[in-house]
């Protein structure tokens, strides 16, 4: 398509098939304000429309959608805090806060000085502070209260030894997991996003309080989460697993004490703040984790809400066995004359569903497992997940079943803890058991909280809902 | 209307199969909707427009006192036939350059759902169709006609 500006100041389109009409550039200049102003999320679209052999349609829907929207008439599906171009880029930067913890059971990690540990952080804390993403730094210690530490990041880092952590104060000798996140939590608002380095070991006290410490540690976890999420509805949590050398002495719950030398243990970066901030943070190339130097993530996970309106869905043309036609109205959720095939003896329906899932902060992997997908229907079942890289939709959801059934057909997405976190966590606290130290004591009790606080009593993390008629 | 017109199509078609349907509704493949140009009702109108302006000519232009039947069946043909053509050629160009959308012309193992046959399934609908419209135009117009009122019935 050709685009001109006559001496009227119009700007013309010009399709395959002749002139398809024009804009007034003054309206143009006007789309260019409202991009702009961040009030056109629909831009994109309409002006994709805009192809050569419909637009002497599109060009008028260009023409009034243009009126309409500037005139501020029109709902946006965003809310008011982060603003978006239409470009999905961030036009309010975040604020970063980051916080390591210092209580002892951390100083094993910072003995030397040149751990896995100490590199992993500098790099990837600098990566972020560099990557234009942001608006500014700050770096704090954390144990029983925040100990504030400025903003240079190297002199943080440099300063990363057992001595200096015991040196900024603070109780060092137990860590309260719930009372960390407590505290982080709310210094994390709309516009800040909180880093939070930890051992994620809780020191409640099992002969104490025995089998229950994990249960409370899981529900005031879950309260801390849900409090913050009464403020911001947006908030999402992302934890990453790392592993780093640990030269020193290692606190088991009991508070018993051990000596390791050069032992490996995990540790957690948790990204806390708006969906939006911690999407840009994970995908984007200057601060994906996955780039920097030193200790790498073993495991990744993310808690985070994943509304309908930002998971649009559609059931496809293909793969398609049987056959089916779409209802022109309601393309996307209803079929109608479904019918099956007879291959090899057996009758067999196939259809899939397109589903967008780009604005989850899960990783691709947990979405292309069947186990985190539940049909309520179980005569239908998902016989293969495809990863699209198509602009709508993110992934294709293959469903098959040797009988039609009419009516609705609910496809949810579970929110559940991946397995991993059974693998790291460790509910005894008993050195002696083999392997106990690669793992993380209350790990599950932490995250499982946190996932209580996203799951709202259904478990799922979203759904979709399909009309199929035989007629 | 336009949805009334595409449904008169659909009774044929088991002629031309579901993608062309779909395509001819105005499927879009990336956004998975019906939002481009609904191509049944060009056909509509371009049968409607054409069988109109023949019946005027055959009423009032060219008939006589002889008009019968058959002269009427042979114009009411080649309206059928001009029509055909049409969609036939439209449809072929939409299948050469590009027009019809991969998702409505592979399924996802590359098999093929438009063929060159389904063109000709297209066109013979729209012949049938701009046939029928001639009749019950004919029937509708010919009152006023000096040379030819009674014709087809004649």
């Amino acid at each position: 398509m050709n685009i001109k500006l006559d001496d009227k100041e119009r700007i013309h389109a010009i399709g395959k098939y002749g002139v398809c009409g024009y804009v007034p550039a003054v309206q143009a200049s006007q789309l260019v304000k409202c991009l702009k102003k961040g009030k056109l999320t629909y831009t994109k679209s309409i002006i994709y429309m805009i192809k050569s052999n419909t637009c002497h349609f599109s060009i008028l829907l260009f023409s009034i959608f243009l009126l309409s929207f500037c005139s501020g008439t029109v709902k946006t599906d965003h809310g008011p805090s982060p603003k978006f171009t239409s470009k999905s880029k961030l036009v309010i930067k975040p604020q970063i806060n980051v916080f390591l913890e210092n209580s002892g059971s951390m100083f094993g990690y910072v003995n030397g000085g040149t751990s896995d540990f100490q590199s992993g952080i500098y790099s990837y804390v600098s990566n972020i502070k560099n990557s234009g993403l942001i608006s500014s730094i700050k770096l704090n210690y954390i144990n029983s209260k925040i100990i504030p530490q400025g903003n240079d990041l190297k002199e943080f880092i440099l300063n990363l030894t057992p001595y200096s952590f015991k040196k900024k104060g603070g109780n060092l000798a137990s860590t309260d997991i719930p009372d960390l996140f407590d505290k982080v939590l709310k210094t994390t608002d709309n516009k800040s996003v909180s880093i939070l380095i930890t051992d994620a070991i809780s020191s409640y006290s099992i002969s104490s309080r025995g089998s229950k410490a994990l249960g409370l540690i899981r529900s005031m976890m879950k309260d801390n989460i849900l409090s913050q999420k009464n403020a911001n509805p947006n908030l999402g949590i992302v934890v990453y697993q790392l592993n780093s050398e640990f030269s020193g002495t290692f606190y088991d719950p009991m508070n018993r004490m051990r000596k390791l030398v050069k032992k490996q243990r995990p540790f957690y970066i948790f990204l806390i703040g708006n969906n939006e901030y911690l999407k840009e943070l994970i995908t984007d190339s200057k601060t994906d984790i996955n780039l920097v130097l030193g200790s790498k993530p073993e495991n990744y996970f993310a808690f985070g809400d994943l509304k309908n309106s930002q998971s649009p869905y559609a059931i496809g043309r293909t793969p398609m066995i049987g056959g089916y036609d779409l209802d022109r109205e309601k393309s996307k959720t209803v079929i109608h004359n479904a019918r099956t095939r007879s291959m090899n003896g057996n009758e067999i329906f196939k259809f899939g569903i397109n589903i967008d899932l780009k604005k989850s902060l899960l990783d691709n992997s947990y979405f292309m497992d069947k186990k985190n997908y539940s049909v309520s229907n179980p005569n239908y079942q998902i016989v293969q997940i495809n990863s699209s890289h198509s602009n709508n939709y993110s992934h294709q959801i293959v469903m098959q079943s040797k009988i039609i059934f009419s009516g609705p057909l609910t496809i949810s997405i579970k929110n559940q803890l991946p397995g991993w976190i059974n693998n790291m966590n460790d509910e005894n606290g008993n050195f002696d058991v083999p392997g106990v130290l690669d793992k993380t004591f209350g790990l599950k009790a932490v995250l499982g909280g946190i996932m209580d606080a996203y799951t709202n009593g259904n478990g799922q993390l979203s759904s979709y809902t399909i009309e199929i008629n035989k007629n | 209307m336009g949805t009334f017109i595409g449904d008169i199509y659909c009774w044929f078609e088991g002629l031309f199969g579901s993608s062309m349907k779909d395509f001819l509704w105005g499927y879009d493949c990336g956004s998975q909707s019906f939002i481009l140009t609904n191509r049944y009702e060009i056909f509509g109108l371009v049968a409607f427009i054409s069988t109109l302006i023949i019946m005027l000519i055959y009423y009032y232009v060219i008939s006589s006192p002889k008009s019968r039947w058959w002269n009427w069946l042979i114009v009411g043909l080649l309206v059928g036939l001009g029509n055909l053509l049409y969609a036939v050629f439209s449809c072929s160009s939409w299948l050469e350059n590009g027009t019809i959308q991969e998702c409505l012309l592979h399924d996802s193992n590359g098999n093929p759902l438009i063929f060159n046959a389904d063109c000709w399934g297209v066109g013979i609908t729209n012949g049938i169709i701009a046939f029928i419209l001639f009749f019950i135009i004919s029937m509708m117009g010919k009152w006023w006609s000096k040379g030819a009122k009674h014709v087809p019935f004649l």
